[in-house]
């Protein structure tokens, strides 16, 4: 059966043919399946526009209309050159406002009430008698009431710059929209007799505070806590009666006090009074013996008949002023409001905050850039993409619309918010990284194992080899 | 008018050992000798706050101020976020012996982690939601895995567990229930629990939690138990137990004399003055000699000595000597009136699971059996059987000791439970057994160590009719499951195997092979072999 022999060996090989072809069948159409179960969902983040924003400059309006009675007419202009040439030499300070000085109150305000001020230069009443000019702030208006000898066109200048742009202090806690406030009683040690057991505080809260608090809700929410029972500040390391700065950096111990409660991931500023078991207790470098702890709160020393402070309160409320960055009025000015705070400060406040936000937020989203770039097999989801996107979109509602203060600030934290979010992605971490160096090193550092060993082997089979001789 | 304000609002820090009206502070240490030389003792520490409600709703949480004085504001903010009205939180070890040491002070003292809270529903939130707040905040706070009490252990009984004080009315709770047998206490949790007590451990009753003794004890557990009294308001009692071993600590004396030197390494050298009461009772045993310094203050008619320690200044330290200077073990009387066995026999897959109730009164009694198990266990209810005193018993109305009173498959991960009702004739042993599967889990679901096997909450078995003990729980079990190799060389071999033999073996066979078909035609010979072949 000749012709069964050809057909088997026909057959044979077309069957062969077929299943070599399906075979790279199958592995070409695996490859797209492989691809998409193991690549890293890597979504393009907006690169050109994040690099854009850190050449912009931010440039919040402000217009400033001055009017002068007749007799100081002269000193208008004066003041209209000094300040161009003094907010351009002092570009870093003033960079961030695009301040509009017009010479006339009548003209009809340009920008819109909010971010308008009024100065008015007047003659001085009676009580501006030793030489010194009489400065008072009503809304978002200033009397300047100019003495006898005249004033210079620079002080104006000067006076404008402090209310406009006040100083940063040094202990402003980091921006969150909402603070806890924790108060706290805390005696060295409790058992000994005479320690502190009660604080009418709710009515401290509601005299001191509580107005403060309601007039700077536009900036952040607040939540109150208190513990003030009889508690021990359990070992504390300080003995003595004359604390020194060195002694202020370990005095809280924080990991022994429990001093607020963790429900939440809110800021908390912790405020103190801490009774000690002997009295007359001083801080060497204040009269009042309270100190500020930069960033955490305040503590306030309190040996019992003591006269020098008038209620913890009125320190702790001006310390609650610092932690926030509240800016003070210089001493020479007189505010005429109901309120606590005059819109001058309130107003500085929320720019400053504004532009402090407007920096974090760019910084964050360079950070993010970085990372991504650099981190080649770092996966970027889509939440990511939304939240730089955000950040994005509120940066340049700040950038381009002429906002008033308190929706640049709200503006700003939002899109702080979104953007620190998308840094803290944890779907960012899905992976341990390790940085090409490593894996080389420890690929080298294997070889080196390798080669270390082959060699002791070598060296102890010659060793045997001479001993056998 | 500021001037006024502030003359109106003078310093207003009181200076007093005082009492606070809105919130109160008392504690306690029970000692009890035990019969097998060992010596029991719970330190109770309890907080009252008055005049607060518990539910809120979130965003009233952050409008309110809040003020505490005595009461832990961190455990006091958790409540209030997560709307809890009842919590009960313990972290036990070791497994208490029912049988030599009597009736716990608190009943809670499962192996283990155990908690039951009940959470206020409403307010545009879920109770689960609460739940998984409250247990993440308390493991937070307690530096215990309270975090993995997730939906997976989380059961509501609807019988077990009811209120130990009253629920605010007009809100709606709900009660959710956890076991994590597997969890230890230890020193990291006993550092935060001394956190929340107003005197810390320097000065008072909590002078004398040492660690290096408390942990060493035979059995020792923490509890965390919140109730809110309609008139008193809420009440927090931190609780501490310990089942210390004074023939132990006495090393080669094998005497049971104990004092707080000895068996806590500690004295009282101060008391807390922010307490309103503060006690140390010891139960005085009634059949041996016995010495008891220093001199009893006062005692209390069913045989308890109390020292109390507001109006002690010297240091106190309590000492009980007995006649006989060695301790001689002797066979344990067992006058519990209700005690229960629990078995898990069989393999990996299959097993019976058998729970044996021992009545030793004269009387019928009805208790509650609650058996929670995880996801993976299955009960098969029809086989469930009861004997009594061995013999077998029919499940028709007459015959029936048991009765379900309520039970939730193990659907969607979450865990069995089982309620059911058992009627235990007097002085009879009635023994219920019931098949369980064991089901594969997936490999990512197996703890660490796998071969180990997964720890299984205990049984709990409440009294229906108020008299004796109020649960009694039965040890943990060991499930034993099948658990697929975890070594990764193992799995590598096994992987490349399988796919050499499958891919390469087959077609390697139909490339070097060829099937035809071969006609065989009218030839006999040929026929015949096929028969033959056949055949």
């Amino acid at each position: 059966m000749p012709s069964d022999g050809e057909d088997i060996a026909v057959a044979q090989i077309s069957s062969r043919r077929l299943i070599l072809r399906s075979y790279w069948i199958v592995v070409l159409f695996a490859l797209p399946l492989w691809w998409s179960t193991t690549s890293i969902e890597r979504l393009s983040l907006p690169a050109t526009r994040v690099r854009s924003q850190q050449n912009r400059q931010l440039r919040l309006p402000i217009e400033i209309a001055l009017d002068s009675c007749p007799s100081h007419a002269a000193l208008v202009p004066q003041i209209l050159s000094e300040f161009t040439s003094w907010t351009n030499s002092h570009n870093d300070r003033w960079g961030h406002l695009d301040v509009h000085l017009v010479n006339n109150s009548d003209t009809s305000p340009y920008l819109g009430t909010a971010s308008r001020y009024n100065v008015k230069l007047g003659c001085c009443r009676s009580t501006c008698a030793n030489g010194h000019p009489e400065i008072t702030l009503s809304d978002r208006n200033m009397q300047l009431g100019i003495p006898k000898e005249g004033i210079r066109a620079s002080y104006v200048v000067r006076t404008l710059e402090d209310l406009l742009i006040p100083p940063v202090p040094s202990v402003q806690a980091q921006f969150s929209p909402r603070y806890r406030l924790a108060f706290s009683l805390l005696n060295e040690d409790a058992a000994v007799g005479g320690a502190a057991s009660a604080w009418a505080i709710e009515d401290a809260i509601d005299g001191y505070l509580t107005p403060t608090l309601t007039e700077l809700s536009i900036v952040h929410n607040f939540t109150i806590e208190t513990v003030t029972g009889p508690r021990t500040a359990a070992d504390s390391e300080w003995k003595g009666y004359e604390l020194d700065q060195d002694e202020l950096k370990t005095f809280i111990n924080s990991a022994e006090w429990t001093l607020a409660s963790s429900v939440n991931n809110d800021i908390v500023l912790h405020f103190i009074l801490f009774v000690p078991t002997h009295s007359g207790v001083r801080w060497t470098r204040s009269s009042t013996n309270a100190f500020i702890i930069p960033q955490w709160g305040g503590v306030v020393i309190y040996n019992p008949p003591d006269s020098r402070i008038s209620h913890p309160f009125a320190i702790f409320r001006s310390q609650l002023h610092s932690l926030l960055g509240v800016p003070s009025v210089p001493p020479n000015i007189t505010v005429k409001t109901d309120s606590v705070l005059s819109a001058w400060q309130l107003d500085a406040l929320l720019r400053r905050r504004g532009v402090e936000n407007t920096k974090g937020t760019i910084e964050a989203l360079n950070s993010i850039m970085k990372l991504v770039d650099r981190i080649s097999n770092m996966p970027v989801r889509a939440d990511v993409r939304g939240d730089v996107l955000g950040a994005l979109d509120a940066l340049d509602d700040v950038h381009t619309h002429r906002l008033s203060p308190a929706s640049l600030l709200s503006r700003s934290s939002e899109a702080l918010t979104l953007s620190s979010r998308a840094f803290f992605n944890p779907g960012m971490l899905a992976m341990l990284y390790f940085p090409v160096e490593h894996k080389y090193a420890i690929r080298a550092w294997r070889q080196e194992r390798r080669k270390k060993s082959g060699g002791d082997t070598k060296r102890d089979s010659g060793e045997e080899v001479s001993k056998d001789d | 008018m500021l001037v006024l304000t502030i003359l109106a609002l003078q310093l207003a820090v009181a200076f007093a050992a005082g009492e606070n009206d809105s919130e109160q502070f008392s504690e306690n240490l029970r000692l009890r000798p035990l019969q097998d030389g060992r010596l029991s003792s719970t330190f109770e520490f309890v907080t009252i706050l008055r005049t607060r409600t518990t539910v809120e709703s979130e965003s009233a949480f952050h409008e309110q101020a809040q003020h505490y004085t005595l009461f832990p504001l961190a455990l006091g903010q958790l409540l209030r976020r997560y709307a809890v009205s009842e919590l009960h939180l313990t972290l036990n070890s070791g497994k208490w012996n029912y049988e030599s040491w009597g009736d716990p002070d608190y009943p809670s003292v499962a192996s283990g982690a155990e908690m039951w809270a009940w959470i206020a529903a409403g307010g545009g939130e879920s109770v689960d939601q609460r739940w998984k707040g409250l247990t993440n905040g308390l493991s937070g706070l307690l530096c215990a895995s309270m975090g993995s009490l997730d939906k997976k252990r989380t059961t509501s009984p609807s019988i077990a567990f009811r209120p130990e004080g009253d629920l605010p009315s007009g809100k709606s709770h709900q009660l959710l229930y956890a076991t994590l047998p597997s969890e230890n206490v230890c020193t990291e949790n006993l550092t935060p629990f001394i956190k929340m007590l107003p005197c810390k451990a320097k000065s008072g009753i909590a002078m004398l939690l040492n660690p290096h003794r408390l942990f060493d004890a035979d059995w020792h557990g923490m509890g965390v138990h919140v109730r809110w009294l309609a008139q008193e308001g809420i009440e927090l009692r931190l609780t501490f137990g310990a089942v210390l071993n004074p023939v132990r600590l006495s090393l080669n004396a094998m005497s049971r004399d104990w004092s707080f030197r000895s068996v806590f390494d500690r004295t009282i050298s101060r008391p807390c003055p922010i307490a309103t009461s503060s006690s140390i009772y010891v139960k005085l045993p009634y059949a041996d000699p016995y010495s008891l310094t220093p001199d009893i203050s006062r005692t209390a008619p069913e045989g308890v000595a109390i020292y109390d320690l507001r109006d002690r200044l010297e240091e106190l330290d309590v000492k009980m000597r007995w006649r006989d200077p060695v301790f001689h073990f002797r066979p344990i009387e067992n006058k519990q009136p209700l005690s229960v066995r629990r078995l898990l026999l069989g393999g990996q897959t299959r097993a019976d699971l058998s729970i044996q109730l021992m009545n030793k009164e004269n009387v019928t009694r009805q208790v509650l059996w609650l058996e929670t198990m995880p996801w993976f266990i299955y009960f098969y209810l029809h086989t469930l059987t009861a004997t009594i005193d061995g013999n077998r018993m029919g499940k028709a109305p007459p015959h029936s000791l048991t009765r379900i009173a309520s039970y939730a498959p193990p659907t969607d991960h979450k865990p069995t439970l089982l309620e059911c009702i058992v009627t235990i004739p007097p002085l009879s042993t009635v023994q219920l057994t019931v098949a369980v599967e064991k089901a594969s889990i997936a490999y990512t679901e197996h703890p660490p160590d796998a071969s180990r096997g997964w720890d299984l909450p205990p049984a709990v078995i409440q009294p229906l009719d108020h008299h004796g003990p109020r649960r009694i729980y039965t040890s943990t079990l060991l499930g034993d499951l099948p658990t697929p190799d975890f070594s990764m060389p193992y799995n590598v071999i096994i992987m490349t195997c399988t796919l050499v033999a499958l891919f390469f073996g087959s077609i390697f066979n139909i490339l070097t092979r060829s099937f035809i078909w071969v006609e065989v035609e009218g030839d006999d010979d040929a026929q015949d072999l096929v028969k033959q072949k056949t055949e």
